[in-house]
């Protein structure tokens, strides 16, 4: 048994890996360019903030399902990486963009002084400045890349159950067969292997990247705990897909711009777009065919779509929308809720802070599918309510979002603030309410929204998780449940369509709700940097 | 040990820092300070020396590794609102009024009505010459003004004793000319709080400018290499020949 949990286990790591490798590659290609060049920040900014708020297990039938038909033998690896590439890949692309843009102008002019080519540019300024912030999104990326993983693994969406071995595969094989002590077994040796490579990978990664930290001032009570609570504690918030900070670089990017266009190795950079349209020939010549045949199957497909959406009839869909919509926010209330009393006693007591974060962490690593097959046992017993099991299940996929963002905001409160708080002998309530919620609301906001992406990206699952064979809904309507149901019937037009919805009220959300609420908290905290 | 005219007392302190291996490493060791009953002491030294330190052991916010603080013959063993420290940066609170962040003092105080502190407030407001800017908000008002917020709120709770870190450091020279005036005047003024001042800084003028007493530290851990005693005549004169002696002096020590 054990040798069958650690090749399944290595197996999910090697996913993993290629998976991150290739999505952390991308990033850093791509941030970088959209954060030196102002033409490909105004394109590709945009584009990834709507990519990124496409739900992803909702594309994830579509992917598997085109995968595995395109490429036979290879087809889950492939929807598999593709899955991890989407989950991880916006994260990575911001922060490098945004490390890129905080490039301060002063070092930019220096490089063009000391006429450095484009190669020594990149080693000794680009790399340098999107290093930290890449590293510090890796926890985050990597539990992102497990949660899916397992998800896919754990999950049945599409009819088929798809048959890998994997951990998640595997503890649902041990649960339907009742060894619980495999499930056990199978869960510490997945938490065993996050400690490991957290302390092998991560935290060596962390520790050479404060080299080229040169903003964060430790206060000296971080050095008397242990080394493996910096992890977390120094994730910053993600301004970036609201464009927070860049207003103040606005400028920056421009004027770089503008320098190299008068640099003297013009011509080398004429060479490098030459590959560029070489290899995007290529792309072309052997996607060719299909995207041909694509073309001409599109406007079918539009109308199909059509079609499917005439058929699902606009006011379920409209229902199914309004009922998740209310899940998501009772959902992010609850954990709001929850999290701010406990985030405010962690700030506080720092030994209960270095005792409780390590296991936060290790909690927050695990993929939380992992126990889906425990949930739905819970299910079967009717010791879980469907609806507050629902919402249990998009805690479990966002919690930490709004945890570690609540977290962030608290403990990056100045200590003259504090000073202040202890000097005028402020009350826990006066503390909270006057210091720390106000400092970190923003922070907050920024955590709820990528929490209320998480939420969305989860109701998939929550509001119908089918496994093995069996399906636990909710009995009211849900946009999840209807996707769910559609990939099971393989009505892959009505899936798109539901995709194309669910992405359409995300991004109206973000748009409406949480971009407003953002903007109002900075104008009415007057916080203005 | 201390005299009646001694309003606060290092005595023995030493502290420093916890090091991941487990030893410690010592910023202060074992410094003797005495602030005088109605003094200006300042502390200079060069920077990174412990200085903020010394104040914040000074204002109860750390307790140092080892030895006491005695504040009117008593162990402090916490803040108090008779003592006040100002910071470099003045921390105000960018989402409550100048007027809030003022009040925000007073805010826990039970022995007061909230007439009281309103009234109090607004007081010490006009007393800086902000009258009239008690409903903007911080990022509205000049580094000076902003300075001048934080000085109001510091003595709006009628303190014994005022902590000053680096107060000037952030400040365009003419404005911290006229804010060292006003806290020199509010100092000389006996109806007005403080009774005491303890100034660190390291810009020897503005530390010779305003106090009666230096004291001169550096090493590492820092201890007390000097004290100058300043007895010049006040409003002192920055370009009289014994004003440049002074300063001269206290330089040659710290260098």
């Amino acid at each position: 048994m054990l040798g069958e949990i650690i090749a399944a286990v290595t197996l999910s790591w090697a996913r993993i890996t290629v998976a991150l490798a290739i999505s952390a590659l991308a990033a850093v290609i791509i941030g970088i360019y959209s954060g030196i060049s102002r033409r490909v920040d105004r394109v590709v900014i945009p584009v990834l903030d709507i990519l990124q708020s496409v739900p992803i297990l909702g594309f994830f039938p579509v992917a598997v399902y085109y995968l595995a038909n395109a490429v036979p033998l290879l087809g889950y690896e492939l929807a598999s990486i593709f899955l991890i590439f989407t989950c991880t890949f916006w994260n990575l692309a911001f922060s490098v963009y945004e490390g890129a843009r905080s490039i301060p102008q002063s070092l930019v002019e220096v490089a063009e002084l000391s006429k450095l080519s484009m190669r020594d540019k990149l080693r000794k300024i680009y790399i340098p400045a999107i290093f930290p912030g890449l590293v510090d999104q890796l926890p985050a990326s990597l539990a992102n890349a497990f949660y899916f993983l397992a998800a896919s693994e754990v999950i049945t969406l599409g009819g088929a159950q798809v048959n890998v071995l994997g951990i998640g595969a595997l503890i649902l094989k041990y649960q339907e067969a009742g060894n619980y002590a495999g499930i056990a077994l199978g869960l510490v040796t997945v938490a065993l292997s996050i400690v490991a490579v957290y302390l092998l990978v991560l935290l060596p990664l962390i520790a050479y990247s404060d080299k080229y930290r040169f903003d964060i001032i430790q206060p000296p009570e971080v050095q008397r705990t242990p080394l493996i609570i910096g992890v977390y504690t120094r994730i910053k918030s993600i301004h970036a897909p609201l464009g927070v900070k860049s207003k103040r670089l606005a400028g920056l990017a421009h004027r770089i711009n503008l320098i190299q266009m008068v640099n003297t190795r013009y011509m080398r950079s004429d060479i490098r777009r030459l590959l560029f349209v070489i290899v995007m020939i290529g792309l072309l010549i052997f996607l060719g065919p299909r995207i041909y045949a694509s073309i001409d199957d599109a406007w079918a497909a539009v109308v199909v779509v059509a079609e499917a959406g005439l058929r699902l009839g606009l006011i379920s869909v409209g229902e199914a929308l309004a009922y998740s919509f209310l899940r998501v926010l009772v959902c992010l209330a609850l954990m709001t809720a929850l999290t701010l009393p406990l985030v405010f006693i962690i700030t506080e007591k720092p030994h209960i802070k270095s005792a409780l974060l390590p296991a936060f962490q290790i909690v927050a690593a695990l993929p939380s599918p992992l126990i889906f097959p425990l949930i739905s046992r819970l299910f079967e017993a009717g010791a879980l309510p469907r609806e507050f099991g629902a919402i249990l299940l998009m805690a479990l996929g966002s919690f930490w979002y709004v945890f570690y963002s609540a977290l962030g905001g608290f403990s990056h409160v100045h200590t003259e603030y504090l000073e202040l708080a202890k000097m005028y002998n402020l009350s826990s309530f006066k503390r909270l309410r006057y210091i720390y919620l106000p400092f970190a609301t923003p922070s907050l906001v920024t955590g709820l929204i990528t929490a209320s992406g998480g939420a969305w990206n989860t109701l998939i699952i929550a509001e119908r998780l089918g496994q093995g064979g069996r399906i636990f809904e909710v009995y009211s309507p849900g946009l999840g449940k209807l996707m769910s149901t559609l990939a099971e019937l393989a009505d892959i037009p009505a899936l798109v369509l539901t995709v194309i919805a669910m992405t359409i009220v995300v991004l109206l959300v973000n748009r409406l709700l949480w971009r407003s609420l953002y903007d109002y908290s900075i104008r009415a905290l007057r916080i203005h940097e | 040990m201390s005299s009646p005219e001694t309003l606060l007392e290092l005595r023995n302190v030493t502290h420093g820092y916890h090091m991941r291996a487990g030893a410690t490493l010592k910023i202060i060791e074992n410094l003797n300070i005495q602030v005088g009953y109605g003094e200006f002491l300042g502390i200079v030294g060069p920077s990174g020396c412990g200085k903020s330190t010394i104040l914040r052991i000074m204002a109860g916010l750390i307790k140092p590794l080892s030895g006491t603080v005695i504040f009117r013959g008593e162990v402090l063993t916490g803040t108090t609102p008779r003592i006040s420290l100002m910071h470099q940066t003045p921390p105000l609170l960018p989402w409550l009024t100048v007027g809030e962040n003022v009040y925000l003092a007073l805010i826990s105080r039970s022995d007061l009505t909230e007439e009281e502190k309103r009234l109090k407030a607004s007081q010490l407001i006009e007393l800086v010459d902000l009258a009239g800017y008690e409903s903007a908000y911080p990022h509205e008002l000049s580094g000076g003004m902003k300075q001048r917020v934080a000085l109001a709120r510091a003595l709006v709770t009628d303190p014994d004793l005022l902590l000053l870190d680096e107060p000037f450091s952030n400040l365009d020279p003419l404005t911290s000319l006229s804010l060292s005036r006003e806290i020199e005047y509010m100092w000389l003024e006996s109806t007005l709080p403080p009774i005491s001042v303890v100034m660190v800084s390291h810009n020897i003028e503005e530390v010779v400018m305003l106090s009666d007493r230096i004291i001169v530290l550096g090493g590492r851990p820092a201890r007390i290499l000097a004290e100058v005693p300043i007895e010049m005549g006040r409003p002192r004169n920055k370009k009289s020949e014994e004003f440049y002696r002074l300063v001269d002096e206290v330089f040659s020590l710290i260098s």
